[in-house]
């Protein structure tokens, strides 16, 4: 059992000696009572069906049932890791999840800071409400929207047109692929993802902002001295929970999306797999596999983030 | 509340902000309002001028399509349900996590939190997951909807560490006063995070509203459906499978983008109208009672 | 707000701790309980049954269905359920997620009564895997209903799943072709516009054809602006269509003289890539084809922008003419979607063949053979004489009455000339679907136009009237069922990668050899992998 030490150190616990575990365990009984309705949820919901993962190396024969199906060791993993062009999407997995933090993380901070700024009013409201409306579409229909604009045909191609300019394949362009999602997500998501940090720092009392502006500082001060340190946590926790989901780089967005001519910098993992098992003899074992590869992943990552952050001052999620 | 006039420069920032909100609020609405005026006409004004800037007549009957479905009442009754008794019951089980693994220390909390994130990244698959499922009885119940949904670790993470970042002096004071945890809880640390627990039932209504998946592994009645696989179940159907043959019933053609759209626009506009209400906890010094207190 | 959140956390707890334990279901049938009957009035087949026979239907049957039909509660399923004593518990399918139910309900062994699956044969291993864990019911002996019979013995393809000599599940029949196996995969065009272009014809080479589809996309008949009319396009899941007219079997496997070979490295597919090429540059080809979404294309061709599209024209012809006079009124139908003939470089037709079935049901093992016979009393009534006429014209005297021997409808016109059917109509359709598909309505469809079922009617047989004009991309139900590691793994998705190979050449490259090669090279492992399997096997000569 580790024992944290937080930012805030409280002087009346620490001092004294150390009591019984028994003690300990009397003295927190409220927190245990509170932790039992979640604890209890996680162990029927996660842990009951977790047996599940064996599948991975398993060659599931459902008359013998998850437990009964025989052990094949690796052979699994290799179905899938084995094939060359999956290190191929591996790579593209992460440089699009990666580009999409850098690119899509601090977007909603900027605009929860900004509209923090905004006078309340039926603008600010009116103009907050607008900028959920995306989160709601499904990238079905977003795909839709992007051929209207970028095919051959689309409104880009043929205001081009009209300029006298050559059309563009934009859609059939490797290079143009990737900032296609990190737009594209930001366009859907940011407003709705800005929610939670408005949400933190509606919190701050106005009265702070005044007196700051009373010593003299300006609006840039304000924000950096004020605004931020109240969003800075929030910030770190969800940074390293998105470096956590690396592996998961968007399925729907890029199914949706893509097209034969971009696989080669848009094809990611989860795309790769289910265009080479689609016509093939539907196996779990091996979708487990590829999953519990993604999860070792995802959470090596996350724990490297961390430790990361940690090591630069900020509290992590341990 | 008094402001102190503001200085030049701060006003030529205001303008900058109010514009670049506005402008990008302009990127947003287009295409949704080409998604409205493409559920509010027919098939053979969208295939004509699918960019249109105004519609040239406007016809319902896309969204009278939708309402006349079978399901659709059912699927909001059924939503409604869901999103009521969901939402009470994981911000139940969120909030009492999230305090408790707030708290600085006791035995067991490193346990228990890695054993929290060892299930962000691991799961047994769909088979053993219905199984347990079916093992509750829960298979065709609209319960299947609401109680596997119950912990979203990534909402209690938020609200466990907004927990983090109230000073301890409060905690301290309550204690001193003969406070229990529990007491603690509801009586100061909940005030304090209204904006945050504002925004997670939020999130958590919304996520439930667009529930689909379990209603569509474990619900075989389609009175149970909720909203949101019901209509995936008319954009279906005016998919007319033409498969193999020629289809008996030629039912009248359909427009299916605009039901389509019609759809979103149904799914959205009671969330719509909820939204404001939720806004105000958003608002600058909301919280300024509750500190005072 | 707080003591409310107490409250309210109480009752929650409580409901949680109640409907887990109580098992707080519903009362919704799930396939595995048992089988009480809800009935207990027992109902007579109307009075023309003879009275020294026990009437067949005494016990009320009930089951459930999950299909993609739509049952609702109304007349006919009232008439259905009395005529045979049942109750028929309709479940919904999603179509997107359709794999992920039915593969996720039998690995749980929670099937409904009655499943319907996609029965294409790479899936044949997880189907054994079904049949040995008793999860499905095999037909019984159906010599007594002589309507499913003659149904059995037109799909062959049952064959392939017998296990023990006993057929665990029941394809449906498309029925639209009764001559042979082709599929009903064509081209219809714009014959106005190639009238109005003077390059009308009754058949049209190859080179012809592409010819037209330039000059349709570069003259614009009519007269959307330059550039925005599309010469040729296909449905997407039917690419690369155009190339069958080089090589049937560009995309897979094929046996010739006995011996296998991989179709791509046929001299024939690669001058086929390079004729879509040119074609694709010289503006024939739609610029958007590789981006868009299957039926794009037939937007387009509503909207008078496409000239020629290629698409399943059994299911669609009548659609593609119905849905085009709805979008522009007053066109002549038959000149704007008119069907085409085209004639490949060794001057024949060229076909597919598809298997004559599409879909199919599993039933569940729980069920009762009694629940069984009656199930297949209903297919065979279905499928008889007196079903198919109700389930397609609906009640006699209300939806239609006999003149002179001749079935006449009842049902009206409304304002688009679109025949109004009774909403029952859907039910009846999805019950006849039980039993097979109703491709062979068409030959009696009074809603559908007389010359689209005969062009439909000419372009099947074709193949059979005229055999020597007809290059036929034949069915392989061989190597369709052939099961090994490679073949298992690789053989599918050969075909997918192949697709998407000829599509980037088609639109970004003028190597065209080049890159083709690209392509062979890296999948000529994979292929003498599988080539070497069906060596072993006996199925190809060494």
């Amino acid at each position: 059992m580790k024992t944290q030490i937080s930012a805030f150190h409280s002087p009346i616990k620490t001092a004294g000696k150390r009591r019984s575990l028994f003690r300990e365990i009397l003295l927190n009984k409220y927190i245990y009572l509170l932790l039992l309705p979640g604890v209890a949820f996680y162990i029927i919901f996660s842990y009951i069906p977790m047996y599940g993962v064996t599948l991975a190396f398993k060659q599931f024969i459902i008359k013998k049932g998850i437990l009964g199906s025989p052990w094949v060791g690796f052979r699994n993993f290799e179905y899938i890791l084995g094939e060359p062009e999956f290190w191929k999407v591996f790579k593209n997995t992460l440089i699009i999840s990666f580009g999409r933090i850098i690119t899509g993380f601090p977007v909603p901070i900027i605009f929860a800071i900004l509209f923090n700024e905004l006078r309340e009013g039926a603008y600010k409201k009116g103009l907050q409400t607008v900028y959920t409306f995306p989160h709601f579409l499904s990238w079905v229909i977003i795909a839709g929207i992007v051929r209207n604009l970028f095919s051959n045909d689309g409104a880009i191609n043929n205001l081009l047109f009209l300029l006298g300019a050559e059309k563009y394949n934009f859609l059939a362009s490797n290079n143009l692929f990737r900032p296609l999602l990190f737009i594209t997500d930001i366009w859907k998501e940011a407003g709705w993802s800005s929610i939670i940090y408005l949400a933190t720092i509606a919190g701050i009392s106005p009265e702070l902002y005044e007196a700051a502006s009373i010593d003299g500082a300006n609006r840039f001060q304000r924000i950096i001295h004020i605004t931020w340190p109240e969003l800075r946590s929030t910030v770190v926790l969800l940074l390293i929970l998105a470096v956590g989901n690396c592996m998961n780089a968007g399925f729907d967005q890029v199914y949706n999306l893509y097209n034969p001519l971009v696989y080669d910098s848009g094809d990611i993992i989860d795309t790769y797999v289910f265009r080479i098992t689609f016509l093939t003899n539907p196996d779990f074992g091996v979708s487990t596999a590829v999953g519990l590869f993604k999860s070792f992943i995802n959470m090596f990552l996350l724990i490297a983030a961390d430790r990361f952050l940690k090591l630069i001052g900020e509290r992590g999620i341990y | 509340m008094q402001m102190k006039a503001k200085s030049r420069s701060d006003k030529f920032f205001d303008v900058i902000v109010a514009l670049v909100l506005g402008l990008w609020g302009l990127i947003i609405l287009y295409p949704f309002y080409n998604s409205l005026l493409v559920s509010l006409v027919t098939q053979e004004t969208y295939v004509k001028t699918p960019f249109m800037l105004y519609p040239e007549e406007i016809t319902f009957e896309s969204y009278l399509h939708v309402f006349k479905s079978p399901y659709l009442w059912s699927g909001y009754r059924v939503t409604l349900f869901v999103v009521v008794v969901g939402v009470a019951y994981s911000m139940f089980l969120t909030v009492t996590m999230a305090y408790a693994l707030s708290r600085k220390k006791f035995p067991g909390k490193g346990l228990v939190l890695n054993m929290i994130i060892v299930t962000m990244f691991f799961g047994g698959g769909m088979v053993p997951f219905y199984l347990l499922v079916k093992s509750l009885h829960l298979v065709n119940s609209v319960f299947a909807m609401i109680i596997p949904a119950g912990v979203n670790t990534y909402y209690m993470l938020i609200i466990r560490n907004y927990f983090q970042t109230i000073p301890e002096s409060m905690e301290e004071s309550a204690k001193m006063d003969g406070a229990n945890d529990i007491a603690i809880l509801f009586k100061i640390m909940l005030p304090l995070a209204v904006p945050v627990m504002a925004t997670v039932i939020l999130f958590l209504a919304v996520d439930r509203w667009n529930e689909w998946f379990n209603a569509m592994m474990f619900i075989r009645d389609s009175s149970k459906h909720p909203l949101q696989l019901a209509l995936m179940r008319v954009i279906q159907d005016t998919n007319q499978l033409n498969v193999g043959g020629v289809p008996a019933a030629q039912q009248k053609p359909l427009f299916s983008d605009g039901v389509k759209m019609a759809s979103i626009f149904v799914v959205m506009l009671p969330i719509m109208c909820v939204y404001p209400f939720v806004q105000k906890y958003f608002m600058k010094g909301i919280l300024i009672g509750a500190v005072k207190g | 707000m707080k003591k409310m959140k107490k409250i309210f956390s109480l009752i929650i707890m409580a409901a949680i701790l109640l409907s887990v334990v109580a098992g707080c279901g519903s009362s919704g049938n799930t396939g595995n309980e048992d089988k009480a009957t809800t009935q207990t009035t027992e109902q007579n087949v109307s009075g023309t049954e003879a009275t020294e026979e026990k009437n067949p239907f005494e016990k009320p049957v009930e089951f459930s269905f999950a299909s993609f039909g739509s049952i609702a509660e109304d007349e006919f399923l009232d008439y259905v359920s009395k005529k045979f004593n049942v109750k028929i518990i309709p479940e919904a399918l999603d179509w997107n997620n359709w794999d992920q139910q039915v593969n996720t309900m039998m690995a749980s062994n929670d099937m409904p009564d009655i499943l319907q699956w996609d029965h294409r044969p790479f899936k044949i291993n997880m189907f054994k895997q079904w049949v040995d864990s008793e999860m499905l019911k095999p037909i019984p002996d159906i010599s007594k209903y002589p309507n499913l019979k003659a149904l059995r013995e037109k799909m062959t393809v049952m064959d392939y799943f017998q296990v023990d000599g006993k057929d665990y599940l029941w394809t449906k029949l498309r029925g639209d072709n009764k001559w042979n196996l082709t599929g009903a995969m064509g081209i219809v065009y714009r014959k106005d516009w190639a009238e109005k272009l003077g390059m009308a014809k009754d058949e049209y080479t190859l080179e012809e054809f592409m010819d037209l589809a330039i000059a349709f996309a570069a003259q614009d008949p009519a007269g959307n602006g330059a550039g925005k009319t599309a010469g040729y396009a296909e449905v997407g899941w039917a690419f690369p269509y155009l190339l069958g007219y080089y090589n049937p079997y560009a995309s897979g496997l094929v046996k010739i003289d006995g011996k296998y070979v991989w179709g791509a490295t046929m001299p024939e597919t690669l001058e086929g890539i390079k004729a879509l090429r040119e074609l694709y540059k010289a503006g024939g080809l739609w610029k958007d084809f590789y981006t868009a979404e299957d039926y794009d294309g037939n937007g387009l061709y509503m909207a008078n922008r496409l000239g020629i599209w290629a698409d399943n024209l059994g299911a669609e012809l009548n659609k593609l003419r119905t849905d085009f006079v709805n979008a522009n009124p007053g066109a002549d139908p038959y000149k704007a979607v008119a069907v085409m003939k085209v004639r490949g470089k060794d001057g024949k037709y060229y076909m597919q063949e598809w298997d004559n079935t599409w879909s199919a049901y599993l039933y569940s093992a729980t069920l009762t053979d009694e629940e069984m016979d009656r199930i297949l009393a209903i297919m065979d009534w279905a499928a008889g004489e007196e079903g198919t006429k109700m389930c397609q014209f609906g009640f006699e005297g209300t939806d239609y009455e006999i003149k002179d021997g001749q079935i006449v409808t009842k049902w009206q016109k409304d304002e688009k000339g679109q025949v109004v059917k009774p909403a029952y109509m859907t039910t009846a359709d999805a019950i006849r679907n039980m039993a097979c598909l109703n491709g062979d309505f068409m030959y009696t469809d009074p809603t559908l136009d007389s010359k689209t079922v005969e062009d439909l009617m000419s372009l099947y047989k074709l193949a059979t009237d005229y055999p020597d004009q007809v290059t036929l991309a034949k069915l392989n139900y061989e190597l369709e069922f052939f099961s090994a590691p490679n073949r298992d793994k690789y053989l599918g998705t050969l075909g997918t990668d192949f697709k998407a190979a000829v599509m980037k050449i088609i639109v970004s490259t003028d190597d065209v050899e080049g890159e083709f090669n690209k392509f062979i090279e890296a999948n000529q492992d994979k292929v003498n992998a599988i080539l070497k399997e069906l060596e072993d096997a006996g199925l190809s000569a060494k």
